[in-house]
């Protein structure tokens, strides 16, 4: 490998390396705000806002899902970094259909709010 | 002075060229490739190190990075971060590794479609909706 490609490679993993490191440093003392990452905004006629605040479920499976196929992504490129790997089809439908329930989720809560009052 | 910094990066980039170019053996074409490439290599590590500087001082404030308009952290901010996050480490140990650039899977593709579709599609229900609500 030519010098001048192997302190590109070094440079490379010291700016990316230090980048990541200072994003997830600021995620894990705050410096991020992760307040309220599993809370949702619910469409409320008796709030004065026009709107109030619930856990919801549909953000804490998409979190779930997303952490999983990510920590199994990066696993299967640290085991093997000649190329990258495919992800099982079952995966990225799983994905699919978790981002499609937390969308869906928000939707409701956000047009129609609670069924409750919808159905009122 | 207002940049000194970026200042500073010119005046050591300038510096290595004419370092490589005086020092390396070979004939002036090989000098100035290897002066012009060891000098972009240093201006962009240094434009880059100036950025990651500022982030770390919080003089560029990330603090609100996955903040919405209602105040609260945003899901699908977040899952667009992890996910970028993870395709690019990727990509960059895949080329350390190989020297080659690699063949992307489709669905590594579709990984990274579903993930900024979720992004615009929750944008989209949030302005819809006349709310300044969580992402």
């Amino acid at each position: 490998m030519a010098p001048v490609a192997k302190l590109a490679s070094t440079l490379g993993v010291c700016l990316l390396g230090g980048f990541f490191g200072i994003v997830f440093w600021k995620l894990l003392t705050g410096g991020i705000r992760l307040a309220d990452l599993l809370e949702g905004d619910i469409r409320d006629p008796n709030s004065a806002g026009g709107y109030s605040s619930y856990v919801s479920a549909g953000r804490v499976q998409a979190l779930l899902t997303t952490v999983f196929a990510a920590l199994y992504y990066l696993l299967r490129v640290i085991h093997d970094p000649r190329e990258f790997p495919s992800l099982p089809g079952g995966l990225v439908g799983a994905l699919a259909a978790s981002q499609a329930v937390y969308l869906g989720g928000k939707a409701q809560a956000m047009l129609l709010g609670r069924l409750r009052d919808f159905l009122k | 002075m207002k940049n000194i910094e970026f200042v500073i990066s010119v005046i050591l980039t300038v510096g290595t060229a004419l370092v490589v170019a005086l020092w390396v053996q070979g004939d002036a074409t090989v000098k100035l490739k290897l002066s012009f490439e060891y000098g972009m290599l240093v201006l962009l590590f240094l434009f880059g190190f100036m950025v990651l500087a500022a982030i770390a001082s919080g003089k560029i404030d990330i603090s609100k990075l996955l903040t919405e308009d209602g105040g609260g952290a945003s899901m699908s901010r977040f899952q667009l971060l992890i996910f970028t996050f993870v395709i690019a480490l990727s990509f960059f140990l895949i080329v350390v590794c190989d020297w080659k650039f690699p063949e992307i899977p489709a669905n590594v593709l579709a990984l990274l479609g579903i993930s900024a579709t979720t992004y615009g599609v929750s944008k989209g229900i949030q302005a819809s909706s006349g709310l300044k609500g969580k992402g």
